[in-house]
């Protein structure tokens, strides 16, 4: 339909406000000669039909009114005529239509008013969003008024259409405001005037609409407790949505003016948004039940439009409630993790690796990585495991499939995340499940760097055979690669890429790691091979080793020397694991180096204007400066990589080239 | 959402601009949106893209970086891991939920530690060394195996390209 009007001439708003003053000047003319020809034009009337008296908006009689001044002096009419003339025109079908067609053009007009006032230009997607949702209001009330409410009389058409007209224009301007909301959102530098006026047009209307709710009571009085319903639940359904939108840039303009995190701040966003969808879900739901139930029409297309919508709206609700619950189950499992302050973090992870601010009070996880609490919260409702290092982490509760743990013991359960990514978690489930037990992890809960080690790093395909061959045996919970036949053939495969290394370690490293790729990675980096040499390597960062870590590479090296025969005891013992572990400290280490270099930039950048930080540049304060530097710098860029690729030795090169690059330079300089 | 990714994308545009890793340059061309961001690579060197300057566009989602980027070459590419539309496949991009290929392991996917200078450089070590077992071009993954000398050519071709060369 949006299509075909696309394409129709429709003429422009100059164009068809011209028409429509125009259009109204006749009939206002054409009433005024009828009602002076014939002064008892309403007996007449009376005579033919009982028509009701039929209201239009107040700013419409207003406008006639005015527009009618002019006309009636001229025509040296007296002015107790008008109201004669207004009356006749109510009566007039004719005048009825150009009234309308009026009252349309005046909210038009009004409507591009707002937007120039507060919006200036659109953005494409703003109108397009604008456009669908305007087309989806009417399809829907088309069908609402035609189908359920099976209105005929012209008069209540024409009100229902008026009230919806009001509505739907409230709407559109809410969801506009909405967009440039969001847009807004990204930028950094709004002027403070923007948001006012963006937020003075939210709260008109909010006024509108609670006038709205006020018009529905008394229309309510009147016309039976259904047609209320039906009124106020779109009232109702305004303004939510736009208290949703004020609310949300309340939190956003409170988040962007105080420096520094706010720690409850995660939640309350979540919990405001978890209201306003779910109150503005099950409104919408009733409204849609209310209209299936009360309309009668089971058997109408009508009501195979509603089925939809309601299917459609109980999958959103459905999908929040499956959501909200993931997030309280989080919740639960944040507390498990202890909460650190000050002191307790060390140096080079002084600052959060979600969103790189200082930490000053975190969640520390197993893993002894630190986040903000509402960083990780956030992070974790969406993937369970630890950002930095990928440690999974479980959650103390029943999955889907409850009747395998759900009498287990409430340590770390492996259980599939329901969002997703839990393939090899589902499959080690179903092994367990054949089992029947669930070993308790060596450690108590919550003490980090013990329980779920052994969960690091498994290749899928391992945990599907492993978790038959070896359940039955050793009772072992987690399904490690221990038939040896499997660890023979892995290690088989390391040492014909690596002959030198002596096969046991390769056996020793992959029992830890239980990963091809793992393994490969350490003897790559010399973890495996001589243990020796390994310190001299990190010598570099090992003075952010402390002694905890450096006492564990000793006990790394002792294991190395054991047997390889007492696997038994490192499967049960957690903490020796120092393999992946030391993997782990290299990522975290890596990670700390960075934000080291991070905060190095930062003292450098706090001096503005100095610029004299080797490599970079410096970084201006103001956007627009920042803009031209950028730009600055990929032009100079690309010229050094011109110059690199020209003066290449290579035999394709001529002269030409060096001469059309030193054009090109030219021309870019200029 | 978008508030906290906002002093996030801040921050690593500013360690970005004053800590430039070499031959990278990315930031958000106009400000308005800093959501969008240009960012231009140079091949790396000793590969048969070493020397052409790429550019490329990045989208971040508002709950960055809860979420990864979206990249794509705004430029003619011929690479395995790029479609033809210049979407890039690799790994870190892909939020830990989905797994478009069914190959990668979580491990080697999306977390918010990452950030737009890591995914930059995975981009440059893409280039130097694709991975074919992924492709997103199959013509360029089954060149690249079976006819590396005129991959090579098409390379050479698209490195000119890009620096306005004659070709």
């Amino acid at each position: 339909m949006p299509v075909v009007l696309d394409r129709l001439p429709l003429p422009n708003l100059t164009w068809y406000t011209g028409l429509s003053v125009v259009l109204l000047s006749c009939s206002v003319y054409y009433a005024g000669v009828q009602v002076a020809l014939n002064p008892n034009w309403k007996e007449k009337l009376l005579e033919k039909s009982n028509a009701s008296h039929l209201d239009d908006e107040g700013e419409v009689s207003l406008y006639h009114v005015s527009d009618h001044d002019g006309l009636s002096q001229e025509r040296q009419m007296t002015p107790y005529l008008i109201p004669e003339v207004i009356s006749f025109m109510f009566h007039e079908p004719l005048c009825i239509w150009t009234l309308i067609n009026m009252a349309y053009c005046v909210l038009i007009l009004l409507g591009t008013l707002i937007q120039r006032l507060v919006f200036g230009e659109l953005r494409v997607s703003e109108q397009q969003h604008i456009k669908d949702k305007f087309w989806n209001f009417v399809f829907y009330k088309f069908i609402f008024v035609f189908g359920v409410m099976n209105v005929q009389a012209m008069d209540e058409v024409v009100l229902w259409c008026s009230w919806f007209s009001v509505l739907g224009f409230l709407h559109l301007l809410a969801q506009l405001c909405k967009d440039r909301f969001e847009y807004l959102s990204f930028s950094a530098t709004t002027p403070r005037r923007t948001h006012v006026r963006l937020l003075g047009l939210l709260g008109i209307i909010l006024t509108i609409a609670t006038f709205c709710l006020l018009i529905c009571v008394v229309v309510g009085c009147h016309s039976g407790i259904n047609t209320f319903a039906f009124m106020v639940a779109e009232c109702i359904l305004l303004i939510v949505r736009t208290l949703y939108v004020i609310t949300r840039y309340s939190i956003y303009l409170w988040d962007i003016t105080h420096e520094g995190l706010w720690e409850k701040r995660g939640r309350c966003v979540y919990m405001t948004e978890l209201i306003f969808e779910l109150s503005e879900l099950v409104i919408d739901m009733v409204h849609h039940i209310h209209m299936l139930v009360w309309g009668n029409m089971l058997l109408t297309m009508a009501s195979l439009v509603i089925c939809m919508q309601l299917r459609l709206l109980f999958y959103q609700l459905q999908h929040k409630v499956k959501s909200h619950r993931n997030y309280l189950r989080v919740l639960q499992l944040m507390n498990m993790y202890p909460e650190i302050s000050g002191d307790d973090i060390l140096a080079e992870e002084s600052t959060c690796a979600i969103c790189w601010e200082h930490l000053e009070t975190g969640r520390c996880l197993p893993c002894s990585h630190v986040f903000h609490a509402s960083c990780l919260l956030a992070w974790l409702h969406q993937d369970l495991s630890c950002p930095t290092c990928r440690h999974k982490l479980y959650k103390p509760e029943q999955n889907d499939a409850g009747s395998l743990s759900g009498s287990l013991l409430d340590g770390f359960l492996p259980t599939s995340e329901e969002n997703g990514m839990g393939q090899e978690n589902s499959v080690r489930n179903v092994g367990h499940g054949g089992a029947g037990t669930f070993p308790s992890p060596a450690a108590p809960e919550g003490s980090p760097g013990t329980a779920g080690w052994r969960y690091v790093s498994w290749l899928p395909s391992f945990s599907v055979e492993q978790s038959h061959t070896q359940l039955p045996r050793h009772h072992q919970a987690n399904s490690q690669p221990a038939s040896t036949s499997q660890l023979d053939s892995l290690a088989r495969q390391v040492q014909q890429m690596f002959p030198d290394v002596s096969y046991s370690h390769i056996l020793e490293d992959l029992r830890h790691t239980h990963s091809l790729e793992i393994t490969i990675d350490n003897i790559l980096e010399q973890r495996l091979v001589n243990p020796p040499p390994m310190f001299t390597s990190d010598e570099s960062s090992s003075l952010l080793f402390d002694v905890k870590q450096d006492k564990e590479d000793n006990q790394q090296i002792m294991k190395h020397d054991e047997d390889i025969e007492e696997e038994e005891e490192y499967f049960q013992d957690a903490e020796s694991l120092p393999l992946s572990r030391l993997c782990m400290e290299a990522l975290a280490l890596t990670h700390s180096s960075t934000s080291d270099d991070s905060s190095d930039t930062e003292s450098e950048g706090s001096g503005y204007g100095i610029g004299s930080c080797g490599a970079g540049s410096r970084f201006s304060k103001s956007p627009q400066e920042r803009e031209q530097m950028l730009a600055q710098r990929k032009t100079a860029l690309l010229n050094q990589a011109r110059r690199r690729f020209v003066t290449k030795p290579r035999g394709s090169n001529s002269v030409d080239e060096i001469e059309l690059l030193e054009d090109g330079e030219c021309v870019e300089n200029s | 959402m978008a508030g906290r990714a906002l002093k996030r994308l801040m921050t690593e545009y500013k360690q970005l601009t004053l800590n430039p890793p070499e031959g990278i340059i990315a930031g958000p061309t106009n400000e308005e949106n800093f959501f969008e961001w240009e960012a231009l690579i140079m091949g790396p060197e000793g590969t048969c893209f070493e020397c052409g300057v790429f550019p490329a566009k990045l989208i971040f989602p508002p709950d960055y970086p809860l979420s990864p980027p979206k990249m794509q070459f705004t430029c003619e590419m011929f690479h395995p891991n790029i479609y033809s539309d210049g979407r890039v496949c690799i790994s870190i991009l892909h939020a830990p939920g989905d797994d478009p290929m069914g190959y990668e392991t979580s491990a080697e996917r999306w977390s918010p530690v990452q950030s737009v200078e890591k995914i930059l450089l995975s981009v440059v070590s893409m280039l130097a060394e694709p991975n074919d077992e992924s492709s997103a071009n199959v013509d360029a993954a089954k060149m690249w195996r079976d006819d590396r000398e005129q991959f090579n050519k098409i390379a050479e071709r698209l490195v000119r390209k890009t620096l306005n060369l004659s070709y």
